[in-house]
């Protein structure tokens, strides 16, 4: 297999699988998930509220920090969160813009795209420093969050580099990597961001109903 | 595997719901963003007790039994094995360490819902004989008071005799009256056994002019703290029979927490569309402050005072607004405490912790962030709507030399009556 | 059961411990006595007094679920006075 070869079969035929499993294991989880019971919830307060707003107040929480108490003291761990979530999105976001709209990927789209993901390997490095350093992180801590944190930052350091020099060698080990990643999030507690619709929804039907929201 | 760890796991496996199951699951990232939202956290900086950890504690037992990756992998994903140590280690973590008052969730970017991983734990333990002696007490005397309501009429009737002779004393009217067993009246009125809860409703009710009548039952429901929904709907049968038997419109429950929460969100899941109407005593007061049925003299209530909000109330049910709006009619210097609302801190007590002797030293050090609320506001009367946030106070009050007076809202509104 | 018209009806039994829960309120009366009564040998018996008439109902009851036998249960003016023995 010449290069050209092996580059196409990783950003096309691999990913395609690599997908498919990582739609399959969530199909799968998502469907053990509703074949459960969801105990019921009833009345409703009696002042009229609106479910579907505080649905949407549920979801534009992650966007706001400064509604929540958590986030508002504790500003510097939500910047580093919003750097690392929007370096991984861009990431992500890169596997699908280099093989399927390579017009898009003008010098300046992939300078801004690499700083971006650079941004969330620093993200990434702080962290990793937070989970060992404070002791409310350290105690909760488990070896798959480390290892999270790891392959996600050996992931962001292959995808500045494929990103900004769009090299076959270093697109190879990108498309590689994020094949592989596609496999192992589903079963992994990298998983959360999925649970996270289920949750905020039932939140804001549930502090919607009572007429909290 | 012991016999107790068996019977454990398979009241747990009996418990995985939807929601446990996505609570149970990697929702939590294990960011720690909830650590300092707990009062037990901030009472003594203890990592252990902030709630990711504690839920973690449940959920690392679920993991190991429904996460692929954890039963391949236990020791990696943190996975454990239910053991008997285990138990006792969540008896602590669930019923004296959490007070299920949902300020974490509130606070978490996920919305992870703790009281729903607690309570299957809480559920689990007072099935295999592992909740508080005190709490399974308190829920078995409240089904025996119905089994046996012929024995304990008469004492209930000698009880609200005495507490009549007061009423006509206290309004000057002697036919001021404590209807119980009076069908077809508009209310039913759920109390306490704490003359505190009868007295100044039944003030505002006779000055209201409203039909109502006394339930024989007391509104609090010990086994919704023991997460046991099956004797929780057995107290609650209790009344809902009792309502139907008088044909009352609207069964009224008082200023009691958890009692209101679990009759407003629970009782229609458990009994479908009833006949009336449930509300709290709090709404009704307010709507009879609203449309003018009882004018209120804010000069009655002359010191400064302010208000907690019960978590039962306020964030899980929306009952922050109306309380406010009667005390800025009845007291003359009303104040807030920071946080409040559905962000207010819980009184460090709450989900049956005040009951248990016990743990009287853990809870104090809990109501810490609740007492340096109260001090920052400079009140000399702090107002609360629920009995076992009102116990709490009354002993912070003590602890930490705050100098207040804890009363309920209708013992403010019944002094304020014009 | 009902209440007797004064406590000094109560003259003859003996007590292994007193209660003062004057000034509480439901449900800490019977907190204070479920915890007491662990102390007491089975047979022993412990005399209280209270002022919330929440006691009328809830110390029977809690007889009642837990097995406890109520001696005796009074009223002396605003003042409640109960005695329970310890049966297991």
């Amino acid at each position: 297999m010449n290069h050209e070869t092996l580059l196409e079969f990783v950003l096309y035929d691999l990913q395609l699988v690599a997908l498919t499993i990582f739609v399959l294991l969530y199909a799968i989880k998502i469907r053990q998930l509703l074949m459960l019971p969801l105990p019921l919830e009833g009345g409703a307060a009696d002042q009229e509220t609106s479910t579907g707003r505080a649905v949407a107040v549920s979801y534009a929480s992650i966007l706001s920090p400064l509604a929540m108490e958590s986030t508002r003291r504790h500003w510097r761990r939500w910047a580093v969160f919003a750097a690392y979530h929007i370096g991984i999105l861009v990431a992500i976001t890169a596997t699908f813009t280099i093989p399927f709209t390579p017009g898009l990927m003008t010098q300046s789209v992939r300078r801004v795209a690499a700083t971006a993901i650079a941004l969330g390997l620093v993200a990434g490095f702080v962290k990793i420093y937070w989970r060992l350093t404070l002791p409310e992180l350290r105690s909760i801590s488990q070896p798959d969050d480390f290892f999270g944190l790891t392959i996600l930052q050996v992931w962001f350091a292959i995808a500045i580099p494929a990103v900004l020099l769009n090299h076959p060698g270093w697109l190879v080990v990108y498309f590689v990597m994020t094949a592989l990643l596609l496999v192992y999030v589903p079963v992994s507690k990298i998983s959360h961001y999925i649970y996270w619709f289920f949750s905020r929804y039932l939140f804001g039907r549930r502090y919607g109903r009572r007429g909290v929201l | 595997m012991s016999e107790i760890v068996k019977r454990a796991q398979e009241e747990l496996d009996k418990r995985y719901n939807r929601l446990v199951a996505l609570n149970a699951s990697s929702l939590c990232t294990r960011c720690g963003l909830c650590a300092d939202s707990c009062h037990f956290y901030l009472a003594n900086g203890d990592p252990e007790v902030a709630p990711a950890a504690k839920t973690e504690r449940v959920r690392s037992v679920y993991r190991r039994q429904h996460d692929w990756l954890s039963r391949l992998f236990p020791n990696f994903t943190g996975a454990r094995e239910l053991t008997e140590d285990e138990l006792d280690a969540w008896v602590d973590i669930a019923f004296r360490y959490c007070t299920m008052c949902e300020r974490c969730t509130v606070n978490c970017p996920m919305g992870v819902d703790t009281p729903v991983v607690m309570g299957a734990a809480r559920g689990t333990l007072t099935a295999i004989g592992k909740a508080p002696e005190i709490l399974v007490q308190l829920a078995d005397a409240e089904i025996a008071r119905a089994e046996s309501i012929d024995i304990f009429k008469d004492m209930l009737k000698e009880q609200i005799g005495f507490l009549e002779e007061e009423l006509r004393e206290e309004t000057g009217d002697p036919e001021a009256s404590i209807p119980m067993e009076k069908e077809g009246s508009e209310i039913l009125y759920v109390a306490l056994s704490g003359a505190h809860t009868i007295l100044p409703a039944a003030k505002i009710f006779h000055r209201a002019g409203v039909d109502w009548t006394l339930s024989f039952f007391e509104a609090s429901n010990y086994a919704v703290f023991l997460g046991d929904m099956k004797r929780a709907k057995a107290i609650a049968q209790r009344i809902i029979d009792e309502a139907t038997r008088l044909q009352v419109s609207e069964v009224v429950i008082t200023e009691c927490g958890h009692a209101v929460f679990s009759y407003r969100w629970s009782t229609p899941v458990w009994f479908g569309e009833l006949p009336f109407r449930i509300r709290s005593l709090i709404e009704v007061i307010h709507d009879y402050v609203r449309d003018g049925r009882i004018q209120l003299d804010q000069t009655a209530n002359p010191d400064p005072i302010t208000f907690h909000d019960s978590c039962n109330l306020s964030r899980k049910s929306g009952l922050a607004e109306q309380p406010r709006a009667v005390l800025e009619s009845a007291a003359a210097d009303f104040r807030e405490m920071t946080p409040n609302r559905e962000k207010a801190f819980c009184c460090g007590a709450g989900s049956g912790l005040v009951a248990v002797e016990e743990w009287r030293d853990t809870r104090l050090a809990a109501g810490r962030p609740k007492a340096e609320q109260i001090r920052n506001t400079g009140a000399r009367v702090v107002v609360t709507s629920c009995d076992n946030c009102r116990h709490q106070l009354g002993d912070l009050g003590e602890h930490y030399g705050l100098e207040i007076e804890v009363k309920n809202l209708a013992e403010v509104t019944a002094r304020a009556l014009c | 059961m009902s209440v007797s018209e004064s406590v000094e009806e109560s003259e003859g039994l003996v007590s292994d411990l007193v209660l003062d829960l004057k000034g509480l309120v439901c449900p800490v009366p019977v907190v204070k006595v479920a915890n007491a009564i662990k102390g007491l040998e089975v047979g022993g018996v412990i005399e209280a007094s209270a002022t919330d008439p929440g006691v009328l109902a809830d110390i029977p009851a809690w007889c009642h679920a837990t097995g406890h036998e109520l001696l005796r249960i009074g009223r002396n003016g605003r003042e409640f006075a109960f005695w329970v023995k310890r049966a297991k």
